[in-house]
């Protein structure tokens, strides 16, 4: 039945489907599945436990408040940028359904294997920036305007230097395609002898997804609720979906550049485990590592933001830079 | 506030509300900003949304009545503002007070306070963002009120002093388990400086960030922390005495600049030093009466009559005139908060709007109390 | 030289912090699922005001003086009394509290004279109607038999 498809549809538009359902599906049940990781971990660390009522463990918890969430009316206040109200969340969601196109989640899983993988990637990402400013600006409300404000400063100031220590990772690797990426990598991880770069990378794709400490844009006790104080019901649940789907694109992303993608670890690899689940068990430990660092420090106040950006961050990828760029030589 | 219409605009100046409904105003208080992008030009702050009645209802009450509103005033040191009115009205009517009674309520007054101070601390990390020393500290109290709440009967609003003493009596268990919640929050000590006060993120939100100095404290009438981190050392329970203060041997923890960080170390100390407080006071707690004669409705004589306690914000106050009848003719209640909060137009113009919740947090103002 | 010294100074106190934060994962927690578990309260909570049955009468043992409902700050404590014979004391016949304004203080249990009124440690108050706020002590505690 399978090979009667492919046939009438031509293979490229086949691919094209499949494609696009997995992905759609991949976002759905990653954010239920997140939302859940996060109650869970952050009651834990809090002394408490987290939803227990819904499904075992509280595991069908998302999905009650999803169902909620369709549920709601969606309230369009009289004085609203109309035509920008409604496509804020539209646009969030595109940027992060484009960038799921070219991760590998293991050999033969990805869906389009481009050669310009990384450049697609960051080029998706700005999607994000331009939706919030969006979001922002139409709602017609001091407070939101402040969090899209707030929130373009943060996202232009804190893609330098990701970008410049993913400059590393591409000298070493001569190529922007994501699979040859994970090939460099099968004798030793690239976070073993770049560890400054991973942790500069992480910690700018902390500020981009804007999550704490960086999560000005959606301060919840000094703005009310940022950018999307305005939004109410499935508008709402797009933000929200688009928020965790950021998250997991740029641990998946951090994965592979700097933890061997879909390779199992060195010393393990008599394991008869598929590179999928290497991968997703990379990527959802790094998941933890973010949700942990979310909920320990405090919020850094804005313009601090800033100079830890201009005045920490940028200086040290450029001599980071610099460094690797002559060990690389060398060693080539 | 009709006045600011007035005066010359700055252009692109804009009016902000951070409204009776916010999530780190602690409570229903209206700041009214006049901002500059971030900077703050001018900040009012507006009360009167909690206002309850309690001075009016004190005319048509007798004075044993009056004491559940006193708990319910600033429901976070109830015991204190019982302790203060009680005390008041035994120095006008000449009540006297067996010491068993004196000790059980200096160790429950402190008890207070630690349990006040531990909200402040994780209400104003949850301002700052941090949420979980939110938790963390919740969990410290709950040790204080399950102790609290055998001896008193309930966790919040107390009503456990009475004239002449206290109402029931302390028994071992109760002593055994604040000694255990002594141990137990000295060694939290730890995790918490750990977790917040050596915190980067944090020493750079608090240090140098609203500044609060002598003069300023002094003219607007702040007492409390927020004049002991500007380096006044001034403390009721010093300057004065009352109850078994004078028998015990602690210190008034102050600082030396007035900034935020000044003001959160200041309680931190406190904290420690209530708990010295409170050892002793077990270690001396003598055997006796808990509760002395009292008229069964008092009827103090003519006359006014003000007494002061610490509260955990400062100088509390009961101004009480007496027409000698059972019904007081006014009771009149100095809150710390409402000397504290005027600070505020003083020392936030010139911050960014990110500070403003820092400084309030800060200040720890419970506007039930501003209000009544 | 002083901006890396403060840069590794901060990191440092911000992975102690993390540890902090880490340690306590995983550890009891302290959480009482209601409604399926229920703490138990102490001895002296103050819950639902009711008479107590006293061992020699069986019953309770109210004069209906009147001193609990004028100690009452809310005024929600109504009492009638009657006596059975002419030099008798009178006895406690209708007794109504509403516990819609009650704030459960304890000066009508403090000052009752017969010691007929205690908290008991019942805390789930809330009901559907507002008449079913206004509750008969005298029938609660013969229903309770």
């Amino acid at each position: 039945m399978w090979q009667t498809a492919v046939d009438i549809l031509g293979p490229d538009v086949a691919r094209i489907l499949a494609g696009g359902i997995g992905l759609v599906a991949l976002v759905q049940v990653n954010t239920l599945f997140l939302v859940w990781l996060e109650r869970k971990v952050s009651a834990h660390l809090q002394l408490r436990i987290g939803p227990m009522e819904v499904g075992p463990h509280g595991i069908l918890q998302t999905l009650a408040d999803g169902i909620k969430l369709i549920g709601k009316e969606l309230i369009t206040p009289r004085h609203v940028d109309r035509k920008l109200y409604v496509l804020a969340p539209i646009m969030v969601f595109t940027g992060v359904l484009a960038s799921l196109i070219v991760i590998p989640f293991s050999e033969q899983l990805q869906v389009r294997d481009l050669n310009v993988g990384v450049l697609l990637i960051f080029a998706f990402s700005a999607f994000n920036v331009l939706a919030i400013l969006m979001g922002g600006w139409s709602a017609n409300n001091k407070y939101s305007l402040l969090g899209a404000i707030r929130s373009v400063a943060q996202s232009v100031a804190y893609e330098i230097p990701l970008l410049l220590v993913v400059l590393n990772v591409l000298l070493w690797t001569n190529s922007l395609q994501m699979s040859i990426i994970v090939e460099t990598q099968s004798h030793l991880w690239n976070v073993f002898w770049m560890p400054v770069a991973a942790t500069i990378y992480l910690i700018c794709a902390t500020a981009e997804t804007n999550r704490a400490p960086f999560d000005i844009p959606e301060a919840e006790s000094e703005l009310v609720a940022g950018f999307h104080t305005e939004y109410s019901g499935m508008r709402f649940a797009l933000f929200f979906l688009a928020e965790y789907s950021n998250m997991f694109i740029v641990a998946a992303v951090a994965t592979t550049l700097f933890f061997g993608g879909w390779k199992s670890p060195p010393l393990l690899g008599f394991l008869p485990v598929p590179g999928v689940v290497w991968f997703f068990l990379k990527v959802y430990v790094l998941i933890f590592v973010i949700i942990w660092v979310r909920w320990t420090f405090p919020r850094l106040r804005f313009d601090q933001l800033m100079n830890f950006s201009w005045k920490v961050m940028i200086p040290v990828s450029l001599v980071h830079l610099v460094v690797y760029a002559g060990i690389i030589k060398i060693i080539d | 506030m009709a006045n600011q219409l007035h005066e010359p605009v700055i252009e692109q100046s804009y009016y902000l509300n951070m409204g009776p409904q916010h999530p780190s105003t602690h409570g229903v208080l209206r700041l009214f900003l006049k901002l500059d992008g971030e900077y703050i030009l001018q900040a009012d702050p507006i009360i009167g949304y909690g206002h309850r009645g309690h001075e009016k209802m004190a005319e048509s009450h007798f004075y044993e009545q009056f004491l559940p509103n006193t708990s319910r005033m600033d429901y976070l040191s109830g015991l204190l503002y019982n302790h203060g009115y009680v005390a008041a009205v035994e120095k006008m009517a000449r009540i006297e007070v067996p010491p068993r009674a004196e000790y059980i309520r200096v160790v429950c007054a402190e008890l207070n306070r630690v349990c006040s101070h531990l909200l402040w601390f994780g209400t104003y990390l949850l301002d700052l963002g941090g949420i979980t020393p939110f938790l963390y500290a919740f969990d410290d109290r709950e040790h204080i009120m399950d102790a609290l709440d055998r001896i008193t009967g309930s966790r919040l609003t107390y009503n456990y002093c009475r004239f002449g003493g206290v109402a029931r009596d302390v028994d071992a268990e109760f002593v055994r388990a604040t000694r255990a919640f002594i141990e137990r929050l000295r060694s939290r000590f730890d995790d918490y400086h750990t977790l917040v006060t050596k915190n980067v993120i944090f020493i750079n939100r608090t240090r140098g960030v609203g500044v609060i100095d002598r003069d300023a404290a002094l003219r607007f009438g702040c007492t409390g922390p927020v004049l002991r981190a500007a380096g006044v050392p001034y403390d009721i329970r010093r300057a004065e005495p009352y109850s078994i203060y004078p028998l015990l041997d602690f210190d008034i923890p102050t600082g030396t600049t007035g900034d935020v960080m000044d003001r959160y170390l200041v309680r931190m100390r406190e904290m420690e030093q209530s708990l010295r407080i409170i050892e002793q006071a077990l270690d001396g707690l003598p055997e006796g009466p808990f509760k002395g004669r009292a008229p069964h409705k008092v009827r103090p004589p003519k006359g006014d009559y003000y007494f002061a306690v610490e509260s955990a914000r400062g100088a509390l106050g009961y101004y009480i005139v007496s027409d000698g009848t059972p019904y007081p003719y006014r009771i009149k209640v100095r809150v710390p908060s409402f000397g504290n909060l005027q600070v505020l137009t003083e020392a936030l113009p010139g911050t960014l709007v990110a500070d403003t919740v820092a400084i309030l947090g800060s200040v720890d103002i419970v506007v039930p109390e501003v209000d009544r | 030289m002083g901006i890396i010294r403060d840069v590794l100074v901060g990191s440092w106190s911000l992975i102690t912090g993390m540890g902090v934060t880490i340690r306590r994962y995983g550890r009891r927690n302290i959480t009482t699922q209601y409604p399926r578990q229920r703490l138990e309260m102490s001895p002296s909570y103050r819950g639902h005001i009711e008479f107590k049955r006293f061992e020699d009468t069986g019953s309770h043992n109210c004069v209906a003086c009147g001193t609990c409902m004028r100690f009452c700050p809310t005024n929600v404590i109504k009492v009638q009394g009657e006596k059975t014979q002419a030099r008798s004391k009178k006895r406690g016949t209708l007794y109504f509290i509403d516990f819609s304004h009650c704030s459960l203080c304890g000066l009508c249990v403090a000052n009752c004279p017969t010691n007929t009124l205690k908290f008991s440690k019942e805390y789930e108050l809330a009901h559907e109607c507002r008449w079913e706020g206004v509750v008969d002590l005298i029938r609660r505690l013969e229903e309770s038999a």
